[in-house]
Parts: C-alpha cells; sequence; structure tokens
C-alpha cells in the first residue's frame, strides 16, 4: 500500500535539496588550532621509541650477554674483570629502568630486570667471595 | 505515510559523498597528535559538517560556526578512541550532530525555555533571502521538531538514531516528525 502522496513526495525531494555542504568560514581553523592548543593533546604521550630501542638494546646486550659470556668465555675471571661485569650490570639495570619508565606495563622489562638484578647478586656473591669460578 | 521514505536510498545518498576510507591514515596520524593530518581531515569534512549544523542551528551562522568549532574539538579529544569501525565522515558527522543537539538543549535550558517544543514567535532573521522559502519555514521550526526533521528527511537517519541521540521513544520521534512536516506544509501553503 503506498501511502505517500504526490504531494509528500515533492516535499521529500524539496526537503533533500537541502542536504548540501556549507564551507565554513576562512577564519574558523584557525580559532580551532588557538581552541587546540589550550586544550589536551589528542592522545596520551607516547613513548620515545628511539629512545626506548636504545635502553632496551644496551639493557638486554648487557643484562643478558654479559653474564654468558662470562660463563662462556672467561669462566675464572679475576676480581677486576668481575668488577667491570658488575659496572656493566648497573648500567644494564639503569636502561632496563628507563625502559621501564617508558613502558611502565611491559612485563619482559620487569622479567628483564629481575634477571639481571639476579646475575648481578651472583657476581657480587663471587667477588665477595674470593670466587672466581 | 513518508515513513515509508527509502531509508537505505537516502544513507546510500548520504555515504556516497565520503571517499572510501581514505582518511583512515590521516585519521591515525591525527590520533597521534597530528595537526596537519587533522586540518587535512577539517578541510576534506567540515562543509558537510557545517551544512548539517546550519540546518539544525536553524541557519543561524553564528552558532553554527560555534558548533562546527566544537565539534572537532570533540572529534580531536575523541580521535585516539576512533577504531576505524566506520568511515570517519560518518563519525565525525555523528559527533558534530551530537555537539550541537547538546549545544540546543544547553541553549534551551539557559534561556529558561518552558518547553523544547514551544513555537517560536517568529523565523529567525539570520536565514538568508537566497536560501528560499523552504530553509526558513525549516528553520521556524520548534527546536525539537527541527531536529527531528533535518535528522531524518534532510540528513537520512533512522528513527532509533534520532531517537537515541535526542532521547527519545522512537514512537515519539515519530510523531515529532509527523507534527514538523505537518508544520511546515502549513507554513509554505
Amino acid at each position: 500500500m503506498n501511502e505517500i502522496s504526490d504531494r509528500d513526495f515533492a516535499l521529500y525531494r524539496a526537503l533533500r535539496g537541502l542536504a548540501r555542504e556549507e564551507a565554513p568560514p576562512v577564519a574558523l581553523w584557525p580559532r580551532i588550532v588557538a581552541a587546540l592548543q589550550d586544550a589536551a593533546p589528542a592522545s596520551p604521550p607516547r613513548p620515545r621509541l628511539p629512545a626506548l630501542a636504545a635502553a632496551l638494546l644496551l639493557g638486554c646486550g648487557l643484562g643478558l650477554l654479559l653474564p654468558l659470556w662470562l660463563r662462556q668465555a672467561a669462566p675464572s675471571p679475576d676480581a677486576t674483570v668481575l668488577r667491570q661485569a658488575l659496572r656493566q650490570l648497573d648500567t644494564a639495570q639503569a636502561s632496563l629502568e628507563a625502559a621501564q619508565r617508558l613502558l611502565p606495563h611491559a612485563s619482559y622489562i620487569t622479567e628483564l630486570r629481575v634477571h639481571s638484578s639476579l646475575e648481578r647478586a651472583l657476581l657480587e656473591q663471587r667477588l665477595r667471595s674470593g670466587h672466581s669460578s | 505515510m513518508m515513513d515509508g521514505y527509502p531509508q537505505s536510498a537516502m544513507r546510500a545518498m548520504t555515504q556516497a559523498r565520503e571517499p572510501a576510507d581514505a582518511d583512515a591514515p590521516l585519521a591515525r596520524a591525527a590520533a597521534a597528535g597530528s595537526l596537519t593530518a587533522f586540518e587535512a581531515l577539517y578541510r576534506r569534512h567540515a562543509p558537510r559538517v557545517h551544512g548539517v549544523l546550519l540546518r539544525l542551528c536553524s541557519y543561524d551562522r553564528g552558532r553554527a560556526e560555534d558548533c562546527t568549532q566544537e565539534a572537532f574539538l570533540a572529534a580531536w579529544r575523541a580521535l585516539p578512541a576512533f577504531r576505524g569501525d566506520s568511515a570517519f565522515g560518518t563519525w565525525i558527522h555523528r559527533i558534530a550532530v551530537h555537539a550541537a543537539l547538546a549545544a540546543l538543549r544547553a541553549r534551551a535550558a539557559h534561556d529558561g525555555a518552558a518547553a523544547p517544543d514551544e513555537e517560536p514567535s517568529a523565523p529567525p532573521a539570520v536565514c538568508p533571502a537566497e536560501r528560499g522559502e523552504l530553509e526558513r519555514a525549516v528553520a521556524a521550526l520548534p527546536p525539537r521538531a527541527r531536529s527531528v526533521l533535518v535528522l531524518h528527511d534532510i540528513e537520512g537517519w533512522t528513527h532509533g538514531e534520532i531517537a537515541q541521540a535526542l532521547g527519545l521513544a522512537p514512537g515519539s520521534c515519530k510523531a515529532h516528525l509527523h507534527r514538523a512536516r505537518a508544520m511546515l506544509r502549513a507554513r509554505l501553503e
């Protein structure tokens, strides 16, 4: 059943004809920009990726590879080598801490920090006990 | 009954104006804070947004500009949550309409309007002459009736969508539409 009259269709067509675009005044965009500058940023600050990558690379490199190297290439390091390794692990931990500040919820960074802490504790124990093997 | 309008055809006409989402990379860049990308989106979509806001604001250019500004500010704030489930044009269009409806409600409350559907005493004087009798008749409708008519008959929204946006029951939305059309016809005859 077609209940739409010709008159209604004519009105409908006329109303649809109103659906046209209207460019806002040129001055509106500068107003929006000015308001945006006072507003909060569109999104929370993103991690600075180069800084994050550098921190992770240094942290992983020193925290994981240094203890491995000590076990395989220098199984009996003297006290000097152990002290140097401790300093390097301190650097690794600082880097991982910096990475975690950028990605606070990244659990893999937490695991890396725990791992490097354990390795550091082992080295410290070896240094204190005078064992070099 | 004019509720028999082919809504799918109306929606197709509305959406045909949008590029098939060429906006997605710009929206992502804007969400990451690029004002240049946001300006490109503004340039592309502001005319459509401003058009519908003019109609909702009774062709009051000052109010429509304020609403357009508020719509794009709201879009900037909401961009990080934009997932691209719909086209950016559809998304910003809805944000704009909601911002305008909120502004209209706030204005009605501020002006102490006894009822949102109280008929205005005279059509707004800001309607430019070249827009014609129909635009003046639409502008002279009571705010709620005008919002329903503009969104349904001009913008192609469904009753459900309008009811949700205006906080009405769908049946009430249809009643407002019939009333708006009757008033429009009476004014035009």
